[in-house]
């Protein structure tokens, strides 16, 4: 599904030439749960976002589904992301002014899905986190764990092939995040390929493989 | 999906109150003075729209070029035109001249009055859409010396009396007999006049020279008005080729200059192209619309520009909204739709908001004197409904485009990871400058305010130099003076009832006529009214040399002329006691004594220089009871009086004032402070909201920078003091800009007037502070509360 080829990238300062990453190789396959591990600044988010077509490489090849995405135009890529990819975020990122229905009915009203077909499709996604009860209360009447379910809700909605979560648990307490964990592994049974930036051990175990990052090279795997 | 966006967005206007309050009250100030301009249009544009065949009637118009060079476009026309037109061209239906000669001062039955009026033909009635009240259209302008006169004329004269049948002796031109009396029209025209007289009359007047022989001149181009109706299927292309002939006759005997003839639909007068001479009416030209219309649009234009500036500001805290609409796959035209339809909805509530002011404007007319700013016949109507509609979607666009296209421009990652770093494109330098110039206009608009508020003040606490408490004037509208007199006299409170035959107004509307001594060579004009020998004691005059009108002097033949000082002065009369019993000449026709010297007063406007003033005394010349009264319940009175003015079996309208009132009313210039002080509240408005805006930005942008600096040690004075010390230093700036400017605006302002008010450095220096508190206030707000914020919670960004 993932294949990078010789993955650089680089910011210059003065006369030196910072490398977030590395060279990075790695080949993701459909239905994979990767964790990706390592120290602050090791370039673990810079990772994900990479793959996720957030950023761009300064250097090197990326095949997503058959298809050389470098060498598409900005718009095509973010076509790609919409229709494919789901986000997660540490601070969860919904928007503050939209109710719990709202927030997971957005990414529906920009790919113009009919009103009707959009009311089954959320009805189905609250059900299955239950979460019909709190339908209309704001993000900010939530607990932590319950935005993080409403921001994976969101990032599901539109059925990805991908769901990309950078440190989804970063800011629960540790059962909160064994719930979402749990919901990951769920997807991840049913086909959806995840990968997660972690700096949980015990999280990235949930995964069917890890990769260590350092200084920007994937120092291992296992 | 716009339903999701006005749900958004009514939710984001109504979670941030304050901006939005702000906002709509910025907008909506400045969109209602693009409606009160939209009023004042669509009054220009309704002009002449009321005439049976609008798309077959054409104004002649004239050219004429000199052989030096000198071009004349002119509105008006020879005389001979109409008949010539008569003559030589079958395409027309009719045609009529309007030929405003017929002028000056009207006497009916001892009453006199200032005429306006023209001559024209009994088409007249079938090309305009003009109708008759009283009398036959077919003949009331067939015979010579009749005359029709309009409503307002009929009732200052006559009163509730039917005027038909009735002589108008005219100074200039002998008896006219009133044929008929025009119908109010169902629109404005630029043909206004209040009377047309047959122009059947002219030749004769010609003759006895009352008249200059224009009638036969082919060359006097701006003598008359000439206006055709066509015949049903020609067009006015067919018409500009029969004229040709006739300026080619012209110019066949005529070496100095060519002259041309054009035709103009009659719908196109009003507003008036600026290069046309002799235009008539009291409609403006399309060349001082464009320019209020131009101040208009710089007015919301400024508005519209702190909008933007706002918005982009709170952008900040916004990104990140956009990098997850983003992020979850909007599309940037989205994105931008969404914040249009934001400011779009914003503009509308603002519209309302303007509708708001300008009911108000509309019901008390602050804005309107002598000079109406709003027309006083305007009427609600959906065309204006629809238009300022469409104001509000313009508005909203034009406030909104750029914020909506620098927000859907944000990049997802960026705004996501670093909301920091993200800076408001663009030099903050113009936005300053912005500042500075909105800020120095305000202040101009404050000085120069308070200066003209001060003056006219002091002039309306000033003494008339007369008695104005506890008098009321009221207006007799035809009523006999004797007989209401008698009535009024009897009720409790009344003093005493004196005659005059005008009211003493803003601007002089009594009669002035040529009077001299002994040699006419040396004659000059001299300002007239009327008064009964109650007058000049009743109003407590000062007589400084001779005495007042004898008792029933008015009953025998016009005898005595009391003059004020400025007349006696120069008529060359130095010596006041010595002016007593001197003879005046007065047209020729009348020579009166002069019976007594009077102490200068304010008749008119207190900013005017007093011109030479003299009273009169005649039977049947007054037009207004002058009612002193006790210390008395002032409406108790004036409800006594119009008992008795309906129990009188009178049919006229009850009109009273107090002179008090009267005179303030004319000496405070209240429309203009209105509109002035208007102008400055919106000035304060936009450049504080300005400010607002650049402050709430800088903050934003600084907040880690202040945390940062708070965590190390600094205080809530030295956090304020940083943050504020650039916004103030440009007060200071606008404040060094404006008050030199103002103060000498103020200075050459009060130059026009005879007696004026202290205003020093002091006043300009007020305005500034009054100002600079604004200013203050609205900065401060806003560092204060960026100030006192816990520090953490900037920090924490992850």
């Amino acid at each position: 599904m993932i294949t990078l080829k010789n993955i650089y990238k680089w910011f210059n300062t003065g006369s030196n030439r910072t490398f977030i990453l590395k060279d990075i190789n790695l080949t993701i396959n459909q239905g994979e749960f990767l964790s990706i591990m390592g120290p602050s600044g090791s370039g673990k988010s810079t990772l994900l976002n990479v793959m996720g077509l957030l950023d761009e490489p300064n250097e090197g090849e990326y095949i997503f589904m058959e298809q050389d995405v470098l060498k598409l135009k900005e718009k095509q890529r973010s076509e790609i992301y919409k229709s494919h990819i789901g986000f997660v975020f540490q601070a969860y990122h919904l928007i503050d002014e939209l109710t719990v229905y709202e927030n997971i009915e957005t990414p529906l009203i920009y790919q113009n899905i009919k009103s009707g077909e959009r009311k089954g499709m959320v009805a189905e996604m609250l059900d299955r986190f239950q979460m019909v009860g709190k339908k209309d209360l704001f993000p900010n009447q939530l607990s932590g764990g319950q935005q993080q379910l409403v921001g994976i809700a969101r990032a599901l909605i539109v059925r990805p092939k991908l769901i990309l979560a950078d440190e989804p648990t970063g800011n629960l307490n540790s059962k909160q995040g064994e719930e979402i964990m749990d919901i990951f592994k769920e997807l991840n049974t049913e086909g959806v390929t995840i990968i997660q930036v972690t700096h949980s051990e015990k999280n990235a175990a949930y995964g069917s493989r890890i990769i260590h990052l350092l200084d920007g090279r994937i120092e291992r795997e296992s | 999906m716009i339903k999701s966006y006005f749900k958004i967005a009514i939710r984001n206007l109504s979670k941030n109150r304050l901006i939005s309050f702000i906002n709509i009250f910025g907008l909506g100030l400045s969109m209602s003075i693009g409606m009160m301009i939209m009023v004042r249009l669509q009054d220009q544009l309704s002009y002449d729209r009321f005439h049976p065949h609008p798309e077959r009637t054409y104004r002649v118009i004239s050219g004429y070029n000199k052989r030096n060079g000198e071009q004349w476009k002119m509105a008006s026309t020879p005389l001979p035109l109409n008949a010539a037109l008569v003559r030589n061209v079958n395409i027309i239906e009719n045609s009529v001249n309007v030929y405003p000669a017929f002028n000056g001062k009207a006497t009916v039955a001892g009453k006199e009055l200032y005429l306006e009026g023209a001559f024209t033909e009994p088409s007249f009635f079938k090309i305009f859409g003009f109708s008759l009240e009283a009398g036959n259209p077919e003949t009331a302008l067939q015979m010579p010396n009749t005359v029709v006169i309009n409503k307002a004329t009929a009732e200052k004269f006559f009163g509730t009396a039917d005027p038909v049948g009735k002589v108008i002796k005219m100074d200039k031109g002998g008896n006219f007999i009133i044929t008929g009396v025009l119908k109010e029209v169902p629109g404005k025209s630029h043909l206004n006049f209040e009377a047309y007289a047959s122009y059947a009359s002219v030749p004769q007047m010609e003759k006895d020279k009352f008249l200059p022989g224009n009638s036969g001149n082919w060359y006097a181009f701006n003598s008359a008005y000439t206006y055709v109706l066509l015949k049903k299927g020609f067009t006015p292309g067919t018409l500009s080729q029969q004229l040709k002939p006739l300026a080619d006759e012209l110019n066949r005997n005529n070496k100095e200059g060519i002259a041309a003839f054009y035709v103009q639909p009659i719908n196109k007068i009003t507003p008036g192209s600026s290069g046309l001479d002799n235009n008539i009416g009291s409609g403006t030209s399309w060349t001082k619309l464009y320019f209020e219309i131009g101040v208009a649009l710089i007015i919301l234009i400024a508005a519209c520009f702190n909008y933007t500036n706002l918005t982009i500001a709170r952008a900040l805290t916004r990104a990140k909204e956009v990098g997850i609409r983003k992020i979850v796959g909007a599309k940037r035209y989205q994105v931008f739709v969404q914040y249009m339809v934001e400011s779009v909805l914003l503009s509308f509530i603002a519209l309302a908001f303007a509708w708001l002011i300008l009911s108000f404007i509309i019901r008390y007319a602050p804005f309107n004197d002598d000079y109406e700013f709003i027309p006083s016949n305007f009427r609600y109507n959906s065309v204006l409904v629809f238009w300022s509609l469409c104001f509000a979607l313009f508005t909203g666009i034009l406030a909104g485009v750029s914020p909506a296209w620098i927000l859907s421009a944000f990049k997802p990652l960026r705004v996501l990871k670093n909301l920091s770093i993200t800076r408001m494109p663009g030099k903050l330098n113009v936005q300053k400058a912005l500042i500075v110039f909105q800020y120095s206009l305000s202040l101009f608009i404050i000085i120069f305010l308070f200066v003209f508020y001060r003056q006219f003040s002091f002039m309306s606490s000033s003494d008339p130099g007369f008695k104005k408490d506890n008098i009321i004037v009221l207006a007799l509208n035809g009523m006999d003076k004797d007989i209401i007199s008698q009535k009024i006299s009897g009720i409790n409170g009344v003093k005493s009832i004196s005659g005059a035959s005008a009211a003493f107004s803003k601007h002089y509307e009594g009669m002035s006529s040529t009077v001299w001594l002994n040699n006419k060579q040396d004659a000059l004009s001299l300002n007239y009214y009327y008064a009964d020998e109650h007058f000049i004691p009743s109003l407590k005059f000062t007589l400084i040399a001779g005495r007042n009108f004898p008792a029933g002097s008015e009953n025998i033949n016009e005898r005595y002329i009391i003059v004020n000082e400025k007349a006696a002065t120069a008529l060359g009369l130095r010596d006041f006691e010595k002016a007593i019993g001197q003879k005046l000449w007065i047209n020729d026709s009348t020579r009166l004594e002069i019976a007594g010297v009077l102490k200068d007063f304010l008749y008119e406007s207190a900013g005017k220089p007093i011109a030479p003033l003299a009273f009169r005394n005649k039977k049947d010349a007054y037009n207004y009871l002058y009612i002193a009264t006790d210390n008395v319940d002032k409406p108790a009175l004036t409800s006594r009086i119009e008992k008795v003015w309906t129990t009188s079996g009178a049919l006229q309208p009850f009109s009273i004032a107090w002179l008090d009132e009267e005179i303030n009313k004319n000496n405070s210039q209240r429309a203009t402070i209105s509109l002035l002080g208007y102008l400055a509240f919106m000035a304060i408005a936009i450049a504080s909201l300005g400010l607002l805006g650049l402050v709430i930005y800088t903050v934003e942008v600084k907040r880690k920078e202040i945390s940062i600096r708070k965590i190390i040690g600094a205080g809530k004075m030295q956090l304020i003091r940083m943050l504020s010390q650039t916004f103030i230093k440009l007060l200071f700036i606008a404040g060094i800009i404006a008050m030199p400017l103002g103060y000498a605006a103020g200075f050459l302002f009060l130059q026009g007037f005879a007696k004026r008010v202290n205003f020093g450095i002091f006043n300009v220096g007020l305005c500034f502070l009054f100002l600079l508190c604004i200013g203050l206030a609205t900065i401060i707000s806003q560092t204060y509360r960026a100030a006192i914020v816990n520090p953490v919670e900037n920090l924490r960004t992850e």
